[in-house]
């Protein structure tokens, strides 16, 4: 069934080379992005509840983690087709974009997802470096889609960080798999399968797993936006197109993390206690949700001031699963939300940014009157980031702040502080965005000749992102959703 | 493996480039070697993929991108070339105490010394460079060092995942290329310089 889902991300990024109309191409790359969310959910739903599963042959591995992240990646990746498919009419419509590159943009979008799926389906720790760096990759040149001066940095920047750091991870990857062939007889692929290391990983040196676990924590913690390896992060998401934005934020920081935790399990148990990994994940956390407070706070650009969003979500989930114990149930429930939430929120600024034309702050205004569709979904969408209930984060944060302030008070409290602020910065900046052009310096305002927007095909996906935030938001209270939320939190302690 | 001390402060490209064929032509004769030594035939297969990728087909594309696109034959770097040899002598030294006191088991920490030095000397080239092709050169080297450490450590990862590593540095190569090309044709020219639009 993995397999299947793989090879039909490969046709998803084949397909768009068949049409010649961008029209076609669109509407082709949206029918395989659905096959892939039908087989993605129908692959990973069972095993979301049931127990893990090695699949043909030992090359797969999927538990109920892996399973709710196949389940997010195939769900984003299919809203976001569906909104790249109004946002890239809109651009060919202006002669912004070419039909060759329209079908680039979908058959980088299939490889990219491809390469995300394997990273969290793969069984073997190097494929999952291999899948990794894919991600790169493919990526990479989506942020250079436009061409532009400011895209061609970040896309420079992002390859050479993130290639950088990932490699570095694979310094890491080569102690774990020393440490694997000098207590075992095994060799080759087999001997760094994940679940036959987990399984020896008591016998594994723990000197050894530990060194090997601060490559990988700086090496991967690039890829997730930790703070001091953060630099790409803000770059890239703001200039790639905007459903790109909202795949790399939503789900590929995730997809690192979630590589980052497999480490992790392996490492607890070479050491017989999580205290270590624990302590470094949390002060890496506190670290990522301070620095961009800062940046969000004094920030002119709004898909950057959405990206160092992310890179402090990230730093709060990270923060939780150090806290431990109901900290990681915190830091499931958090990356669910978030996952959801930001993706919308950066495909609704795609649809700002097409009418407005700028990413800046002082030039858009009033958006609520100009787009009043996508408006009320970015502001739903900004409620749900900032916590306020049914959204799921309030469960995350509550939770957090609940065990934070009793096993480490003093971080919480940064935290806390930290968080303030970024509200802070966030309403502040958006409220005028959304509701007022007092704001706009008279001569500098774009203001559109059209105001008011036809309800379109985007605005179906957003209505199904919300319905989910708002769903998962009241489902996880129940008592189902609590024992499924143990469930998935016993993957990571 | 002294190429890469050499490269730190090399200026001109072809010169670079030449050296990073040579590091590269060792790296092989090293995974070569220890094939024979240990017997193992997918040693032999990586060595000659090393051989003809890293010393033939990534040197020669880079001159040919480099005289394409016209760019400089000299290149910049933040700090004088004399200064940059001095710290890369430094480093070369840090790495070799580095890899004596992590010493583990068998491994010869001769080689893994070189492994630790060729990283660092790689992220030095990477920071220190002001051009792409230089920071490009400067994560090769990065990578060559990754894997002298792997064959020193294991013998090697298991064949399967080092052919995608090959094949994600290969891809990488042509990205970092395609890339040049075009931050070429929107600037003419291939420094940073121009590069610093997004900061804040």
């Amino acid at each position: 069934m993995i397999t299947l889902l793989l090879i039909l991300c490969l046709i998803m990024a084949i397909v768009p080379f068949v049409w010649s109309s961008a029209r076609a191409v669109s509407t082709s790359a949206v029918i395989m992005s659905t096959l892939v969310f039908g087989v993605g959910a129908y692959a990973a739903w069972p095993t979301l509840w049931g127990a893990p599963t090695i699949l043909s042959g030992g090359l797969w591995y999927l538990d109920s983690l892996s399973s709710l992240m196949v389940l997010l990646i195939t769900f984003v990746q299919w809203t976001a087709t569906i909104s790249s498919m109004s946002y890239l009419k809109e651009e060919v419509d202006e002669n912004a974009v070419t039909v060759p590159m329209v079908r680039r943009y979908y058959a980088l979008l299939g490889l990219f997802v491809l390469a995300m799926l394997a990273t969290i389906v793969s069984n073997n720790l190097g494929f999952m470096w291999v899948a990794l760096e894919a991600t790169t990759l493919a990526t990479a040149l989506l942020v250079a889609f436009y061409a532009r001066q400011g895209s061609l940095e970040a896309a420079w920047k992002y390859l050479i960080l993130c290639s950088t750091g990932i490699s570095l991870g694979l310094i890491g990857l080569l102690c774990v798999y020393y440490a694997a062939s000098v207590v075992n007889a095994a060799t080759g692929l087999q001997a760094i399968d994940w679940t036959h290391l987990f399984t020896i990983a008591p016998t594994l040196s723990p000197a050894l797993m530990r060194v090997a676990f601060a490559f990988i924590l700086i090496g991967y913690g690039t890829k997730v936006g930790l703070v001091p390896m953060h630099a790409w992060l803000p770059d890239a998401h703001s200039r790639a197109p905007s459903p790109i934005s909202g795949v790399l934020s939503g789900v590929l920081l995730n997809a690192a993390l979630f590589a980052i935790l497999r480490y992790k399990a392996l490492v607890d148990g070479s050491m017989g206690s999580n205290l270590w990994t624990n302590e470094l994940l949390l002060w890496f956390g506190v670290l990522s949700v301070i620095v961009p407070a800062a940046f969000i706070l004094l920030q002119t650009d709004y898909k950057r001031l959405l990206a160092y969003s992310s890179i402090e979500h990230m730093g709060l989930m990270a923060f939780s699963i150090g806290l431990g114990g109901v900290g990681v149930i915190a830091g499931v429930i958090h990356m669910i939300g978030h996952a959801l939430t930001k993706s919308m929120l950066f495909f609704d600024a795609g649809n700002i940014l097409l009418r407005f034309k700028s990413t800046k702050f002082a030039r858009v205004g009033d958006v609520m009157r100009v787009l009043p569709y996508s408006g009320a979904f970015f502001l739903v969408g900004l409620l749900a980031l900032l916590a306020v209930p049914p959204s799921p984060l309030f469960m995350s944060e509550y939770l957090i702040i609940s065990t934070g302030i009793v096993n480490h008070p003093w971080a919480m409290m940064i935290v806390l502080i930290a968080l303030t602020i970024i509200l802070a910065g966030f309403v502040n900046l958006f409220m005028p965005f959304l509701f007022s052009r007092a704001h706009l310096a008279e001569s500098e305002a774009v203001v559109p000749e059209e105001v008011g927007e036809h309800w379109g095909i985007s605005h179906m996906a957003f209505s199904l992102h919300v319905v989910l935030i708002a769903a998962i938001g009241v489902f996880l209270w129940t008592t189902p959703g609590q024992t499924l939320l143990v469930h998935l939190a016993a993957v990571i302690t | 493996m002294l190429t890469a001390l050499l490269m730190v402060s090399r200026m001109r490209l072809a010169s670079l480039v030449g050296l990073f064929r040579i590091q590269a032509f060792l790296l092989g004769f090293y995974a070569l070697d220890l094939g024979i030594r240990l017997g193992e035939l997918h040693l032999f297969i990586i060595a000659g993929l090393v051989l003809v990728l890293k010393a033939v087909v990534i040197p020669t594309l880079f001159l040919y991108v480099a005289r394409s696109t016209g760019a400089v034959q000299r290149l910049e770097s933040y700090l004088r070339p004399t200064t940059l040899s001095f710290i890369g002598t430094l480093l070369v030294l840090g790495a070799f105490l580095l890899a004596r006191a992590a010493l583990w088991g068998g491994t010869n920490y001769l080689i893994v010394g070189v492994s630790f030095s060729l990283v660092i000397l790689g992220l030095l080239l990477l920071i220190t460079r002001k051009d792409l092709f230089g920071q490009g050169m400067g994560f090769l080297v990065m990578e060559n060092g990754i894997f002298v450490f792997g064959l020193a450590l294991t013998g090697g990862t298991p064949f399967f995942v080092e052919i995608g590593v090959m094949f994600d540095l290969l891809a990488l190569f042509v990205l970092m290329i395609g890339l040049v090309r075009r931050v070429h044709g929107e600037y003419s020219s291939v420094t940073t310089d121009y590069l610093r639009e997004l900061i804040d």
